[in-house]
C-alpha cells in the first residue's frame, strides 16, 4: 500500500520535516552564524599577523581542502557552517573512505558484492584509490583470529590478498609492476603458496621439483626485496622438500624473505617438516630478524623447530595475538615461551597436550597477566583433568569473555567438579563453546555473564549426580531446565557429532526452535 | 508523553518522543545511561550528537517518525534471517523519501543510521550506494559521485592492474 504522505512535502515545508507529530524543531534560532573569518582566527591566536587577502573566497580554500588528506577534509568540513557549505557538492567524494565498511558490511549480507565491484572504486579517482589503500586494509578484522571473527557482524569484511602459486605467476607480476614506483598490493597482503606440477615430473621428480622450487623460492626473494615493505600480511606455506641440506636451503629462504617485510603485522606459517632436531639447530645458529609490528602470529606446522625460531625471535612482546597449532609428536620439544611474555596478548588459540597447555600459562604470577578476551584451548589428551584447566584459564578472569574448548575430559575430573560443586571464576565469560563435550552442565551454571553456549556433544552420558536436564532433552531444550540454571542464557546452541542431523538453536526470548545455519 | 532533547553537532535542538528516540539503539542506550545516573524520574534527557549535523539529523527524525510502527530490526539482522534484500525492507515512501537527495547527502546519513544504530535507514541508504556502483560503468559512477579523473599519466591503467593482480588467483 502507497504511504499517504510524502516525505517530498515535509521537507519542503518551512518548520522541517520534524515539525510532523511526536517531535518538534525548538530553538531554529540557535543554529550558530558561521563565525567571521577574523573570529576564527583569533580563535587560533594568529590576530598578529597581517590580513590574508583571501580570508573568504572559497575558490582558495577549496584548492586547499583539494590538497587535504582524508582525514583533513572531514575535519574541515565541520570547521563551521560556511565551509560545510562550501565543500557540499564534493560530499560524495571525500566522505568516500567513512562509508567504506558500513556499506561492505550491510552489501555483504544483502548482495553479491565481489572483489572486482569492491576494487572497482579504486579506479575512481586518485583520492578514492589513496583513500581506499590507507583504510582498507588497516580494518583490524584482517588481523584476527576466526574465532574473534566468528558471529561478530562488524568484522566481516572481504579478504583482498595477492595469491602467487607458480612461478609463472610471480614472473608476470614482476614483468607487469616493473616500473611500478608504490604498492602495489591493494590489500597490502601477501600469500606463497607453491603447486609444484606433480604429473609432469615422473620421469625426474626429485630433481626436477628441487629446481622449480628454488626457481620459485628465487622470485619469491626478488618479489619481497622490492616490494616487501609495503606488506602488513604475509601467508608462507612452506614444504620444504628432500635432504637435510635441501631443508637448509628452504630455511635460509624463508629467513631472508623475513629480512624484507619489515612492516608486517599478521605472519602465517604453515609448513610440514620432518627433520625437526637439525631445523631447530639452524634457527639457533641463524635466528629470525624480529619484525617489531607484528600483531598477529599463526603457526600451524608440524615442526617445534619453527615454533621455536619464529616465537623466540621474529615476535615482540607486544604480539596481541597468537595462533599455534602443532603436532603431538612435535611437543615433545618445544621450548614454549610463557604466557606472560607477551603482556598484550588479546587473543589466542592454541592445540596443545594439557601438560603443555599448563606450561604455556604458567608463571602468572608474574605481573602484568596479559589482558585476553578471546581464547581457544585445543587438547589432544583424554587424561584432561577438567578442574585443572578451567582453573588455568582463571588467569584471565579479569578480562576473558569468549572461550571455545576442544577436549576430552577424564569421568573422575568431570565427576569430581559435580561433587565439589566447583565454581568456576570467570565472571566477564559471555560466550562459550564446548567441543566433543560429553560431561555435566553443572559446573557452567555459575557463570554469571554467560549468554551463549553452545555444546558439540559426543555420546552425552547420563549424570545421575547433575541437576542440569540435557541427556534426553537434545531436541527439545526448551523443557530443559537450563533456562532457570543459568538466567543470564539467551542463546544456546546444540549440535551432535553425527553432522547428518543438523544442529538447533534456541533463544530466550523466543523459547521455540529456529533452524541452525 | 515522556520526552529526549537530542541537539545535533550545530546546535540544533529537536524534541522527540522517548518512545521513537528508542528505536535507534544508540539513544536508546543514552536515555537509558541518563536514567539510571538521573535522580529525577521526570527529568528531561538531554542528547548531544556531535557527529551529525542538523540536517541530517533532521533527515534520521524524520525516517524514525515514518517508520515508527515498524518491527525493530536487530542489529546483525540478515538474509539468513529472513529478511533477505535490503530492498524488500523499502517502501514507496522510502524511495521517495531518498529520490531527491543528493549522494552527498546520503553518505552523510549513512554515517549517521551507522552512529545511531537505525539498522533500517542504514540498509536502505546503503543499497542506494551500492546501486549507484554495482553493474554501472566508469563514467556513470563518476557522475554519479560528481567525481574527476584526475590520475596522471599511466596512474589509472596501474591502479586497474593492481586490481586484476588481487582478483585473479
Amino acid at each position: 500500500m502507497r504511504d499517504r504522505s510524502s516525505p517530498r512535502d515535509s521537507v519542503r515545508t518551512a518548520d522541517s520535516a520534524v515539525a510532523i507529530e511526536n517531535f518538534s524543531v525548538k530553538n531554529k534560532g540557535r543554529i550558530e552564524e558561521p563565525a567571521s573569518f577574523e573570529t576564527k582566527m583569533k580563535h587560533m591566536e594568529v590576530a598578529a599577523y597581517p590580513h590574508f587577502p583571501s580570508d573568504n573566497i572559497a575558490e582558495v580554500w577549496l584548492n586547499i581542502f583539494d590538497k587535504l588528506e582524508a582525514d583533513d577534509k572531514i575535519t574541515f568540513s565541520k570547521t563551521c557552517h560556511e565551509w560545510n557549505n562550501w565543500v557540499a557538492s564534493r560530499r560524495a567524494y571525500f566522505l568516500f573512505s567513512e562509508i567504506l565498511f558500513p556499506v561492505v558490511h550491510m552489501l555483504k549480507q544483502t548482495t553479491n558484492l565481489r572483489k572486482r565491484e569492491l576494487l572497482r572504486c579504486r579506479t575512481m579517482c586518485r583520492s578514492w584509490t589513496n583513500d581506499f589503500d590507507r583504510v582498507y586494509p588497516a580494518h583490524p578484522s584482517h588481523l584476527f583470529l576466526e574465532n574473534e571473527i566468528d558471529g561478530v557482524e562488524e568484522y566481516e569484511i572481504i579478504k583482498l590478498e595477492n595469491h602467487f602459486t607458480s612461478t609463472q605467476r610471480i614472473q608476470r607480476f614482476l614483468e607487469e609492476m616493473h616500473s611500478h614506483p608504490g604498492n602495489p598490493f591493494p590489500g597490502r597482503s601477501i600469500r606463497f603458496q607453491y603447486e609444484s606440477p606433480t604429473l609432469e615430473m615422473q620421469g625426474q621428480r626429485r630433481a626436477g621439483i628441487l629446481r622449480l622450487m628454488r626457481e620459485y623460492y628465487a622470485l619469491v626473494s626478488q618479489l619481497l626485496e622490492k616490494y616487501g615493505s609495503h606488506l602488513h600480511m604475509a601467508n608462507f606455506d612452506i614444504y620444504p622438500y628432500g635432504s637435510w641440506m635441501e631443508f637448509m636451503e628452504t630455511y635460509n629462504y624463508f629467513r631472508h624473505w623475513l629480512l624484507h617485510i619489515p612492516n608486517l603485522k599478521k605472519l602465517v606459517v604453515v609448513e610440514d617438516n620432518c627433520h625437526n632436531s637439525l631445523s631447530d639447530e639452524f634457527f639457533r645458529q641463524n635466528t629470525l630478524p624480529q619484525l617489531p609490528h607484528l600483531e598477529t602470529v599463526w603457526i600451524d606446522s608440524t615442526s617445534h623447530a619453527i615454533w621455536n625460531g619464529v616465537l623466540e625471535a621474529c615476535v615482540p612482546s607486544n604480539v596481541k595475538r597468537l595462533y599455534l597449532l602443532s603436532s603431538l609428536g612435535a611437543m615433545k620439544h618445544l621450548r614454549i615461551p610463557e604466557i606472560a611474555y607477551f603482556p598484550n596478548l588479546e587473543a589466542f588459540e592454541v592445540r596443545l597436550s594439557g601438560k603443555y597447555l599448563e606450561r604455556f600459562l604458567n608463571n602468572l604470577d608474574a605481573a602484568p597477566i596479559p589482558l585476553v578476551r578471546t581464547a581457544t584451548v585445543d587438547c589432544w589428551e583424554y587424561e584432561l583433568d577438567f578442574g585443572r584447566m578451567f582453573r588455568s584459564l582463571e588467569a584471565f578472569a579479569g578480562s576473558l569473555t569468549d572461550l571455545t574448548v576442544w577436549a576430552y575430559f577424564t569421568e573422575d575430573s568431570l565427576r569430581d567438579a559435580i561433587e565439589t560443586e566447583i565454581d568456576i571464576h570467570l565472571p566477564k565469560l559471555e560466550r562459550l563453546k564446548l567441543m566433543y563435550y560429553y560431561g555435566p552442565l553443572d559446573p557452567f551454571c555459575k557463570l554469571p555473564a554467560l549468554k551463549f553456549l553452545s555444546i558439540l556433544y559426543d555420546g552425552f552420558q547420563q549424570w545421575e549426580e547433575s541437576s542440569v536436564d540435557f541427556c534426553g532433552f537434545e531436541g527439545r531444550m526448551e523443557e530443559s531446565n537450563i533456562w532457570e540454571m543459568i538466567p543470564s542464557l539467551q542463546e544456546l546452541h546444540i549440535q551432535s557429532n553425527d553432522l547428518n542431523h543438523a544442529g538447533k538453536s534456541y533463544h530466550r526470548e523466543k523459547l521455540q526452535l529456529s533452524p541452525s545455519e | 508523553m515522556a520526552l529526549v532533547r537530542v541537539i545535533s553537532s550545530d546546535g540544533a535542538a529537536f524534541l522527540v518522543s522517548q518512545r521513537l528516540a528508542k528505536r535507534s539503539g544508540k539513544l536508546k542506550t543514552e536515555i537509558e545511561t541518563f536514567r539510571k545516573s538521573s535522580d529525577n524520574s521526570e527529568a528531561q534527557p538531554e542528547i548531544r550528537i556531535v557527529t551529525i549535523r542538523a540536517e541530517i539529523l533532521r533527515l534520521v527524525l524524520q525516517w524514525l517518525q515514518q517508520h515508527q510502527n515498524d518491527p525493530v530490526l536487530p542489529a546483525n539482522q540478515n538474509e539468513q534471517d529472513g529478511r533477505g534484500d535490503a530492498e524488500m525492507g523499502q517502501s514507496q515512501w522510502d524511495r521517495d523519501f531518498l529520490a531527491p537527495m543528493d549522494l552527498g547527502i546520503v553518505m552523510e546519513l549513512i554515517l549517521a543510521a551507522n552512529h545511531l544504530e537505525v539498522k533500517g535507514l542504514l540498509d536502505i541508504t546503503c543499497k542506494l550506494v551500492e546501486s549507484k556502483i554495482t553493474g554501472r560503468t566508469v563514467d556513470e559512477i563518476r557522475t554519479a559521485f560528481k567525481l574527476k579523473s584526475d590520475f596522471k599519466g599511466n596512474e589509472e591503467e596501474q591502479t586497474r592492474l593492481e586490481n586484476r593482480w588481487c582478483v585473479e588467483n
